[in-house]
C-alpha cells in the first residue's frame, strides 16, 4: 500500500506536472519513432481522482485521499491531443522583457493580484491593451468591488512600468559602461585667446549620447566644448588653473566619474 | 518531501504501456491484424509530492495497486484511462 505523503496542492500545479510527464513521454516516443517504423503514442488521457478540496478564502487546494479516508470528492480530468497551431492560437504570448507580471508588483497586495488574474490580467501590458479597447479598469464590477481602494489603478500601473523601463535602461547602460572602461592616454593644454583648452585623448570617453557630461576643475564647473569616444575638449577660463596641481573631475555619464591631477 | 518509493514517475508507466512492437501477425499466413487503438483503464495509487525546494514543480508517483488482499482499511484507488494509438514513422 502506498505510503501517504499528503500535502495540499492546487489544480494548476498538478496539471502542469501531469502534462510535463506526458510531454516527457511524448518526446521519448518521438525519438523512438525516428528509428522505428511503428510506435505507439498516447492520444487521450483521463483521470478520476479522489480528493479532498479545501478553500482558504483565496485558493482552492486539494489533498489526495489517503488509505482509509472516506468521503472524498471525485474530480475527473480529460486531456485530448492538441496541435501546435491550436496551442499557438490559444496561448498568450509570454511576458516580455519590457513588461511586468502582476505577481511582481509590490504595490499590490495578494487579493488585488488575484482579482486581476481572475479578470485575465497577468501583466501591465494587459492593462494597457484593455485601455486601448476603451475598458476602464475601475469600472469593471469585479475590480470595483474588490479593489475599490486602488484609485487610478491603470495610471498607477502604467507609471510603474514606465519606471521599470527607465530603470532597466539604466541597468543596461551601466552594464554596457562596465564593459567599456574609459582610458585616458594623453592630456594636451593649448591657449585660445584668453582661455585655455584642455584636450584629453583616450578610449571610451563619451559613449552615451543622451547624457550631458559635466566637468569641474578645482571644484568649479568648466565648459565641455566637444568630445566623442576618443577625445574630450574643455575650455578653462583664464586664472582657473593654479600653478602646482589642479584637480579635474569629469562625469562622463551617470556611471562614470574620472578624476585627474593636472600639474 | 519524500516520495513513495513503491510508485514510479508517470512517464515510466506510460512508456511501459506504449512499449509494443509491430503488428499482430503470423509468418506465412498472408494476412495479419494491426492495432488501431488500445484503451487502458486502470486503478492506480497516486502520490503527489514535492522535493524540499518549495518552488520545484509537484512530482507525481503512480503505480497499479500493490496489494490485492483485503485489509482493515481500504487503499484509495484513483483511475486513469489512456487511449494509445499507432504512429507510423518514415521507415
Amino acid at each position: 500500500m502506498a505510503k501517504s505523503n499528503n500535502r495540499a496542492w492546487n489544480l494548476e500545479a498538478f496539471l502542469d506536472s501531469f502534462i510535463l510527464e506526458l510531454d516527457k513521454a511524448r518526446e521519448t516516443l518521438a525519438l523512438k519513432g525516428m528509428s522505428q517504423p511503428l510506435t505507439y503514442a498516447v492520444k487521450e488521457v483521463s483521470l478520476d481522482l479522489n480528493l479532498f478540496p479545501e478553500y482558504n478564502g483565496r485558493d482552492v487546494k486539494f489533498t489526495t485521499a489517503g488509505p482509509g479516508e472516506e468521503g472524498a470528492s471525485r474530480i475527473s480530468i480529460q486531456l485530448g491531443s492538441i496541435s501546435d497551431r491550436q496551442i499557438r492560437q490559444t496561448t498568450k504570448k509570454p511576458i516580455g522583457e519590457d513588461d511586468i507580471p502582476i505577481e511582481a508588483i509590490e504595490e499590490l497586495d495578494q487579493d488585488a493580484k488575484q482579482t486581476l488574474r481572475q479578470v485575465g490580467i497577468s501583466s501591465i501590458k494587459d492593462v494597457e491593451q484593455l485601455e486601448r479597447q476603451n475598458v476602464k479598469l475601475e469600472k469593471v464590477p469585479k475590480i470595483k468591488e474588490k479593489m475599490g481602494d486602488y484609485q487610478n489603478l491603470a495610471e498607477r500601473l502604467k507609471r510603474i512600468r514606465k519606471g521599470y523601463l527607465s530603470h532597466t535602461q539604466s541597468l543596461k547602460e551601466k552594464a554596457e559602461r562596465e564593459g567599456l572602461q574609459p582610458r585616458i592616454t594623453r592630456a594636451l593644454l593649448k591657449e585660445e585667446g584668453a582661455d585655455k583648452v584642455i584636450t584629453l585623448e583616450g578610449d571610451n570617453l563619451l559613449i552615451t549620447g543622451n547624457f550631458q557630461a559635466r566637468a569641474l576643475i578645482n571644484q568649479q564647473e568648466v565648459e565641455i566644448i566637444g568630445g566623442n569616444e576618443r577625445h574630450l575638449k574643455l575650455r578653462v577660463a583664464a586664472g582657473r588653473l593654479q600653478p602646482g596641481g589642479n584637480l579635474l573631475q569629469i562625469a562622463l555619464d551617470p556611471y562614470t566619474l574620472i578624476q585627474l591631477n593636472l600639474s | 518531501m519524500n516520495r513513495d518509493k513503491a510508485l514510479s514517475p508517470l512517464v515510466e508507466l506510460i512508456l511501459e504501456l506504449t512499449d509494443i512492437e509491430g503488428h499482430a501477425h503470423r509468418e506465412g499466413l498472408g494476412f495479419g491484424l494491426s492495432i488501431s487503438s488500445i484503451s487502458v483503464d486502470l486503478p492506480m495509487e497516486l502520490d503527489v509530492y514535492q522535493d524540499s525546494v518549495q518552488e520545484e514543480p509537484l512530482r507525481l508517483g503512480v503505480g497499479p495497486p500493490a496489494y490485492q488482499m483485503e485489509t482493515s482499511f481500504t487503499t484509495v484507488f484513483h483511475r486513469m484511462r489512456l487511449t494509445i494509438t499507432p504512429q507510423y514513422g518514415e521507415k
